[in-house]
């Protein structure tokens, strides 16, 4: 969402970031009502890992409030650069399949860095979260989707609130995105069925590795 | 795996479908009229739903007497009205 409001719509980095936020409380509100009434979320990982993922939003937060807006733009286009080679990465790469969660430590020190660039970046941070729950620490892929979802609503709340603070949220990018995005995110999934979605995932990470490079002023 | 929670996760729902309602009345008045607290209040509700829910979670395993639960969302909680409150100085 947020190199379409930089990139297209020509607004400010850190108002993209801030409005991105709120938008990312109503998408994961929306799945997570299915995985919690559903009793795929691990409420005891979720709220053990959530606190230094809510700390970290906040110090992320508050470093992107921090700093000049073109440092800002540069960072966040090479956190997507970074983002983007992990997604592609997890593409080819098979995830585990376990059912005893271990290295509850490395997930709560993990999740700090995650909150950190959720908060920065104006991510949901799933695309950290999700790693950090199944490949360090065991957790089923399936679970940890459905907790990582349930997780991104509290992070972005919490680092939203850094910047709602200091006025930085547009109320009508919060509205048109969040409106835009719930039936545009059903009609996508109808119509994505029949692709796979290593495809799905190839094209995405190649787009969002495009708007880093932008973003980053290294093209 | 998961707590069974019946219907409290619509909670989550309906905390953003009215944040969003109330943003939308919001983003209309402060075009006509300049008023700008209608949209703050939305934004407010969609900030707080995910809080909101923690708290009414809390509550139903406390009735429940799944204390670990309880205390972890305290926990949770607690940090984020820290790190707001410290993020504001």
């Amino acid at each position: 969402m947020v190199p379409i409001m930089v990139l297209i719509l020509g607004v400010d980095v850190k108002v993209a970031i801030a409005s991105s936020l709120l938008t990312i409380i109503v998408t994961s509100a929306s799945s997570s009502t299915v995985y919690l009434r559903e009793g795929l979320v691990n409420l005891r990982a979720a709220l053990t890992l959530e606190p230094s993922t809510a700390m970290g939003a906040i110090v992320g937060a508050s470093i992107t409030i921090g700093l000049p807006a073109d440092l800002v733009r540069r960072v966040f286009g090479f956190g997507l650069i970074a983002i983007s080679l992990l997604m592609l990465a997890r593409t080819f790469s098979k995830p585990k399949e376990s059912g005893y969660i271990k290295r509850w430590a490395w997930g709560v020190i993990f999740s700090f860095f995650a909150g950190m660039a959720s908060g920065m970046f104006g991510i949901g941070g799933g695309v950290l979260k999700v790693p950090i729950m199944n490949l360090v620490m065991d957790m089923p892929i399936k679970e940890a989707v459905a907790t990582s979802s349930f997780m991104v609503g509290l992070t972005a709340s919490s680092g939203s609130m850094v910047y709602a603070i200091r006025g930085l949220i547009d109320p009508v990018l919060v509205l048109g995105f969040a409106i835009g995005i719930m039936p545009g995110a059903t009609l996508g999934a109808r119509s994505l069925k029949g692709i796979r979605s290593r495809y799905i995932k190839l094209i995405f990470s190649l787009v969002l590795l495009y708007a880093g490079i932008k973003l980053a002023g290294v093209g | 795996m998961g707590e069974d929670l019946g219907d409290l996760p619509m909670i989550l729902r309906w905390g953003v479908i009215l944040g969003l309602s109330v943003l939308a009345i919001g983003v209309v008045a402060d075009h006509l009229w300049g008023f700008q607290l209608i949209s703050e209040v939305g934004l407010f509700l969609i900030v707080a739903t995910p809080i909101s829910f923690l708290l009414f979670l809390s509550y139903k395993m406390m009735i429940e007497r799944k204390y670990e639960i309880v205390i972890l969302a305290l926990v949770t909680l607690s940090v984020i009205a820290a790190s707001a409150l410290l993020s504001l100085r």
